[in-house]
């Protein structure tokens, strides 16, 4: 299974790097979406990402108010980039483990094309097991 | 305030044994959008488990094991991180899922399982907030 064949169930969305925490949280709720991209600020700025888990750790857990901390403060930059999408999807899972991320900006050819999350590369590996452990067939416990 | 309570997700519970193999569990995980999976425990002495998709993610596929032949027991986490005190704010369960780097906090009541706390029921919750927290105020601002 290669990076170019996995099925990115994200359609990202992406927020004004002046934009506040409570617009990023009701991004997230509304969608039901993990992660989100943060576009650059200025020139020589760069993209950043942000996930459940930053607004939980540092607005929700130190009772921020989530109308006064901008999404800038919060973002993780730069990126965590994977621009190879002929790499085997284990190397995906890896990367993942190692530096305890859960999600990966892919690009091709310099440009960006959504997000890579945990779940996706699950989902890819789960789809040939379904059959023999699945719902539909296979054995239940 | 937000209790815990209202944040716990009333999702259907499910489980996985301890015997069963990580390619089960991940179809498990992957059919119920994941939502992690409790492993019962054998009696009241013995602890629950719990396994999300980051054990599969981190202990079988970026090992390059084959799921078949890995045990849910020898990728579980066990004990289980839990909290017992449904009415606590919503703030001290983020801090603690942050402090222990966790996705997912197991609530218990009197004793028994209740449910699990994960970062899209606090987003979602804490959003229902905000907007609740709007609307009473535009509604005080109607009465004056």
């Amino acid at each position: 299974m290669l990076v170019k064949d996995l099925e990115l169930a994200q359609k990202y969305r992406r927020i004004p790097a002046t934009a506040t925490a409570a617009e990023a949280i009701a991004l997230m709720a509304e969608y039901h979406i993990p992660v989100i991209l943060v576009e650059k600020g200025s020139e020589g700025d760069t993209y950043g990402v942000l996930t459940r888990r930053d607004m939980i750790s540092k607005v929700i857990a130190e009772g921020l108010d989530p109308t006064k901390v901008t999404v800038t403060e919060l973002a993780s930059k730069p990126l965590m980039v994977l621009n190879n999408n002929e790499v085997d999807v284990i190397w995906v899972a890896r990367f993942m483990a190692r530096e305890n991320v859960s999600t990966l900006a892919l690009f091709d050819g310099g440009e960006f094309k959504g997000f890579v999350t945990d779940a996706d590369v699950l989902r890819a590996l789960a789809a040939p097991l379904r059959a023999e452990f699945g719902h539909h067939g296979g054995h239940r416990r | 305030m937000i209790p815990l309570q209202n944040a716990v997700k009333k999702f259907k519970l499910n489980t996985v044994e301890p015997e069963a193999t990580a390619a089960e569990a991940l179809v498990r995980l992957v059919e119920h959008d994941f939502i992690p999976l409790l492993v019962p425990r054998k009696d009241r002495t013995d602890a629950y488990g719990i396994v999300t998709k980051h054990d599969i993610l981190s202990k079988v596929v970026a090992e390059g094991r084959d799921p078949r032949k890995v045990k849910v027991s020898e990728i579980m986490a066990k004990p289980l991180i839990i909290v017992n005190d449904l009415s606590m704010d919503l703030r001290w369960a983020s801090r603690m899922m942050h402090r222990c780097g966790i996705a997912a906090l197991a609530v218990l009541d009197k004793g028994e399982f209740y449910g699990f706390i994960t970062d899209r029921c606090i987003i979602e919750e804490y959003f229902d907030e905000l907007r609740r927290d709007k609307l009473d105020r535009s509604g005080e601002m109607l009465s004056c």
